[in-house]
């Protein structure tokens, strides 16, 4: 016998090896599932063309191999393929030998996993390393995954996780060998037809399966990465700006468009504020082309450009020189100087990746204020305002990340800045047009009487536009010669982001308080399922910084507001943003009399909670009155279900039934009244002086039920009498 | 209860979470969301599975140590869902694990085993256990039902051709005690005259023709040779076929060889610390009396021995059917108290050594076995050595020798 011996001499047996396996569904869904795997990652690009050949060949073709040989030694096969890994090993180490980031390096280690999987599929002769084969399908999925940016995922996602709970059922189900072969199996129905059934149980297993795992998605936090070193930077397509000088060049713009040029209005691709001016008589919209996807742990404002100098219908920048900053050679980093106004308050440090995914100016986007900058050129170049300009194009595949130290101001911080501003800079950001009218400054001295703090005013402002302002793409250009603030302030009351961050600037240039407008993109949408911020075309935005002394810089957007610096733990889960996009595409096709429904009915509810709130001792009294009328309601009916109470010698067998049930001894559903007499009287239940007691309750309840003939009445209460003498007999300590 | 695949898969989860945290790609998240949700499925979905079914069990009354026998297990499903991956572990008469294929609301199936009746006994109402692990595999649900259904699995009967423990007359006092007297038996012994007294119906006519007197036919006293035969049930080891199994094989074997010859045939066994005899041991009642014989009587065969003096009187041949337990190696001192009433004693060892290993049972050695084999044989037993797995018949046909 083989096996091992143990310290008293006994032979242990070996644990038997595991057979082959040789179900062909089983196999057949692994081997689709390690398909879908490898088309999700060739599909993002993410091996080289011969290994996706490759892989998408010879994976079929191994696991046919694999099942024709599943129950011989293979040991050529095993030597073949233990080079063939060595091969691919050295060909991955070769591959990264050259890789500068982790980024350059995913290529060489995705081909290695998929050649690794090749491998594999050609010796998957047991159960177990079939199971193999679905774990490194998931780490495929998993690469492909981190590398897909968008919801087109879904379409390997949806058929790799169907087929990974086919094999979790197919797999969970006992081995030929581990179960007993049956001599036959005859099956009988009773009612209805099976394969409804089955379709009603599939479908409600595949529900709850999917309500759990969108449970589990919506309440798995979302937190800061904070394992990557290094960030991604990368570009497939580099395409310089001509001429570059530090200047911002928007290549959706005419060549016109700048200072004293003509009006140049939104394309649907090109914003025009990025450029060298920001004209507020400018019209359109933009598109919802995807521009940028943005890796990050918290939503911001991507920031581009800062204006400082309004003439009453443009903002430019007044001081345009630029200074060029080097790459670090150690780390190839670009390290950004600190905002020269000062950086008093507590910062956050977030790490940012941005994706392009369309062309756009030269601008280095970042969130406010960036520290250093990866990115794919020798040198960039920064402006007197911080912002960050490129000698090349955004253009799509290009990858940079930015890491910022985004300030966390509180209410606090903001009114206990007290001090004074730098002469220079109050100079330089409470410009205000020459012939700025008088009321726009009586409207700025309205609106902050009373605040004592630059935080308070600022805060009164903002608050004020918010209130009193309507966001609209569709106004009408103002009339020549006019003001725009002015005329949106005082005669329109309407317009966009650009409208609304200009009256605020002058409102608080109006009052001392040194503020500039900035363009850039705002925080863009975030996709649930890939984490990225997805940012279109539309989120082109503009808002104002203010400067605090001895803080800095702090940015507000009255139009849509700032995303919080410290999004604290609400802000770490997905679910209330999923929740209110659900919301948003419920509204969205919801028509307006049932939204209006459905808002009354809201308003209503929340009248009657905090109706409930007020009188809270009524509200559980009626909660306590409606468990009883539904627990009463529940016996009621559960006493109905039992029919009529039984009588007569029925009555009598019900009453010994329920005797020798409190004994321990409940009649079992196939004995017969009789069968149950002998039970008991075998077992000892019944004492022996119970016994005459208990068969004359038996005769005569088999008498009731079989003779056809109604039991005389004094038979049937001498039975009662006798189940209840049996009742007390036992209940007697013997 | 879980599985290792929901440990698997938790911590998959938490691979993915990690990583997709690390890299911010929300994807991961996704694909760890599944997972766990699947897990968490999966521990819930089988408790519903294994819910709303009943079972049922068909066997045989009785059946014979080493048959096949064929049980039914009949699962219904009385719920309302489908149940899935359910798997019933049946120990009746033997234990057999089969797979139900998938159950609809209102479906009943019949699976059919074979299972070899390894043990001998009463098996009576064993429990049927359920479990399900569907539909992922990721925890398993258990249920115990208490099944009604009574099996008799009697010992294992060997036909003995020849065996000199019924069929031989070896000592010269059983020759004396079988001479043949005149009684009332079937046996024809003569012819004799008429006595007063005698019966009509043996007259035998044609000698009353020649002799011309009456004359009877006389017949043989009829005389009933005894066999005791005392069953060791001090203890018992093993899962399969155990030595006190063979013990009540070899009891039955030759308790229904020496019926079939005529022989009267008492059992004795220690039974809750004291002796239990059946004193006429006829053939359904003497399987059954073996077949519901329990071990750990309570009482060594030593110490039973000399209480037996009443129960063997008139018994010819005592056999003592004894596992080599340890304890029994004072045997041949205590067999004297058997040897002072019966003329012919015999011991049928039943190696126990031999049978599949339990190191918690007291067994002899081979060589303690051979020494009290020896010791016995010095005392004039007959002594039969029975090996596990080997023909019962064989090892009955021919007493041991002693070495020379």
């Amino acid at each position: 016998m083989s096996g091992t011996t143990d310290r008293a001499g006994v032979v242990r047996p070996r644990r038997p090896k595991e057979p082959p396996e040789d179900s062909i569904p089983l196999r057949a869904i692994v081997g689709a599932l390690v398909m879908v795997a490898l088309v999700a990652v060739v599909a993002q690009r993410a091996t080289d063309a011969f290994t996706s050949v490759g892989g998408l060949l010879l994976v079929p073709a191994g696991y046919v191999f694999s099942y024709v040989q599943r129950r011989k030694a293979n040991v050529a096969t095993k030597v073949v393929l233990a080079v063939g890994l060595l091969a691919a090993l050295g060909s991955f180490l070769q591959g990264v030998r050259f890789a500068e980031t982790v980024d350059e390096a995913r290529i060489p280690l995705a081909s290695l996993f998929v050649w690794v999987q090749v491998l594999h599929s050609f010796d998957v002769p047991r159960r177990r390393d079939l199971a193999f084969s679905v774990v490194s399908s998931l780490i495929l999925m998993a690469e492909a995954g981190a590398l897909s940016f968008g919801t087109g995922f879904l379409v390997f996602l949806v058929p790799w996780t169907a087929l990974a709970g086919a094999w979790l059922y197919l797999s969970q189900r006992p081995a030929t060998h581990e179960v007993a072969e049956p001599a036959f199996v005859r099956r009988f129905r009773e009612r209805g037809g099976a394969a409804p059934a089955f379709g009603r149980s599939l479908v409600a297993a595949t529900a709850a399966t999917l309500t759990a795992v969108s449970a589990v998605f919506l309440v798995l936090p979302r937190l800061p990465g904070a394992f990557v070193r290094l960030p991604p930077f990368a570009v497939r397509n580099a395409v310089a700006v001509e001429g570059f000088a530090g200047q911002v060049l928007n290549p959706g713009l005419p060549a016109s468009a700048g200072p004293g040029g003509p009006v140049v209005d939104f394309a649907p691709t090109a914003y025009p504020g990025f450029g060298s001016t920001v004209d507020l008589r400018a019209r359109g919209r933009l598109s919802d082309r995807i521009v940028m996807r943005v890796r990050t742990p918290q939503a911001a404002l991507w920031r581009g450009q800062v204006y400082d100098t309004f003439d009453g219908t443009a903002w430019t920048a007044s001081d345009t020189q630029t200074q060029t900053i080097g790459q670090d050679s150690i780390d190839q980093s670009f390290a950004i100087p600190a905002p020269a106004e000062g950086f008093g308050a507590p910062t956050r440090r977030i790490v940012t990746t941005f994706y392009v995914a369309g062309r756009e100016p030269n601008i280095v986007f970042s969130a406010f204020a960036p520290e250093q900058v990866f990115f794919p050129t020798a040198n960039l170049s920064i402006d007197a305002y911080g912002s960050l300009r490129s000698p090349i194009y955004l253009e799509d595949g290009m990858v940079y990340s930015v890491v910022s130290q985004v300030p966390v101001t509180t209410p606090a911080i903001l009114r206990g800045a007290i001090g004074t501003y730098d002469a220079a800079a109050v100079r330089r950001y409470t410009q205000l047009p020459n012939d700025l009218p008088e009321r726009d400054v009586a409207l700025a001295d309205r609106i902050t009487g009373g605040a004592v703090t630059t935080y308070d005013k600022v805060m009164a402002v903002q608050r004020w536009l918010q209130r009193n302002t309507t966001y609209n793409l569709d106004v009408p250009r103002q009339p020549p010669g006019v003001d725009a603030v002015d005329w949106f302030l005082f005669d329109e009351r309407e317009g966009f982001c650009e409208h609304i961050a200009s009256a605020m600037a002058v409102l608080l240039r109006a009052e001392g308080i040194p503020t500039r407008l900035v363009t850039g993109f705002g925080p863009g949408e975030r996709n649930p399922f890939t984490g990225y911020y997805e940012v279109r075309e539309a989120d082109a935005h503009a808002w104002v910084e203010v400067l605090y002394p001895g803080i800095g810089w702090v940015p507000y957007d009255p139009t849509f507001g700032v995303p919080p610096a410290d999004p604290g733990l609400g802000g770490r889960f997905i679910a209330p943003e999923v929740i209110r996009a659900v919301g948003r595409f419920l509204a969205s096709i919801t028509p307006e009399p049932v939204r209006a429904a459905g808002r009354a009915a809201g308003r209503a509810i929340a009248t009657a909670a905090q109706g409930v709130l007020a009188a809270w001792p009524v509200a559980v009294a009626g909660l306590g009155g409606l468990i009883a009328i539904g627990v009463l309601a529940r016996r009621r009916k559960r006493v109905r279900g039992q029919g009529p109470s039984p009588t007569g010698a029925a009555a009598a067998f019900v009453t010994l039934s329920r005797a020798l049930a409190e004994e321990g001894r409940a009649r079992r559903d196939h004995e017969t009244p009789e069968e149950f007499l002998t039970g008991v009287r075998r077992e000892g239940i019944l004492v022996q002086e119970a016994v005459p007691d208990a068969e004359a309750v038996v005769r005569a309840f088999e008498w009731e039920r079989f003779s056809g003939v109604d039991l005389p009445p004094e038979q049937a209460a001498d039975a009662l009498a006798a189940a209840a003498r049996v009742h007390e007999r036992l209940a007697r300590p013997s | 209860m879980p599985r290792r695949r929901a440990a698997a898969m938790v911590v998959g989860a938490g691979l993915l979470f990690v990583v997709g945290t690390s890299v911010q790609a929300g994807w991961l998240l996704v694909l760890a969301s599944i997972l766990l949700g699947a897990a968490l499925v999966g521990l819930l979905l089988p408790r519903r599975m294994v819910r709303g079914l009943q079972v049922e069990r068909r066997s045989p009354s009785e059946a014979s140590q080493g048959d096949d026998v064929l049980v039914e297990v009949i699962v219904a499903n009385r719920g309302r869902g489908v149940k899935l991956g359910l798997e019933v572990e049946d120990t009746h008469v033997a234990n057999a694990r089969v797979s139900v294929p998938p159950l609809a609301p209102g479906e009943r199936v019949v699976i059919g085993t074979v299972r070899r009746a390894a043990r001998r006994g009463l098996q009576e109402d064993t429990p049927v256990r359920i479990r399900s692990a569907a539909p992922f595999g990721v925890a398993e649900s258990r249920r115990r039902l208490e099944v009604p259904g009574r099996t008799l699995v009697l010992p294992a009967l060997v036909r003995l051709p020849s065996t000199p423990l019924v069929d031989a007359s070896p000592t010269p006092e059983h020759a004396i005690h079988s001479a043949p007297r005149r009684g009332t038996g079937p046996e024809y012994l003569g012819i004799r005259e008429y006595r007063v007294g005698d019966s009509m119906r043996h007259v035998h006519w044609p000698s009353t023709a020649r002799h011309g007197q009456v004359m009877v036919r006389e017949f043989e006293q009829e005389h009933t040779r005894r066999l005791a035969i005392v069953v060791d049930t001090l203890a018992d080891a093993g899962e399969e076929e155990t030595p006190l199994d063979t013990a009540c094989s070899v009891a039955a074997s030759v308790a229904f060889s020496a019926l079939g010859r005529g022989h009267g045939v008492r059992l004795l066994a220690a039974r809750e610390g004291s002796v239990d005899a059946l004193m006429r041991a006829e053939p359904p009642h003497l399987l059954e009396w073996l077949a519901e014989l329990p071990a750990f009587g309570g009482l060594a065969l030593a110490q039973m021995l000399p209480e037996l003096g009443a129960r063997l009187r008139g018994v010819q041949t005592v056999l003592l059917a004894v596992p080599t337990w340890r304890a029994n190696a004072g045997l041949p001192d205590a067999v004297a108290a058997v040897q002072a009433v019966a003329p012919r004693v015999a011991a049928a060892l039943i190696e126990a050594h031999g049978f599949p290993a339990d190191r918690r049972a007291p067994v002899m050695s081979e060589r303690e076995a051979d020494r009290l084999a020896e010791g016995l044989l010095a005392r004039g037993v007959a002594v039969y050595r029975v090996r596990a797995k080997e023909d019962l018949a064989a090892c009955l046909a021919r007493p041991t020798v002693l070495a020379s």
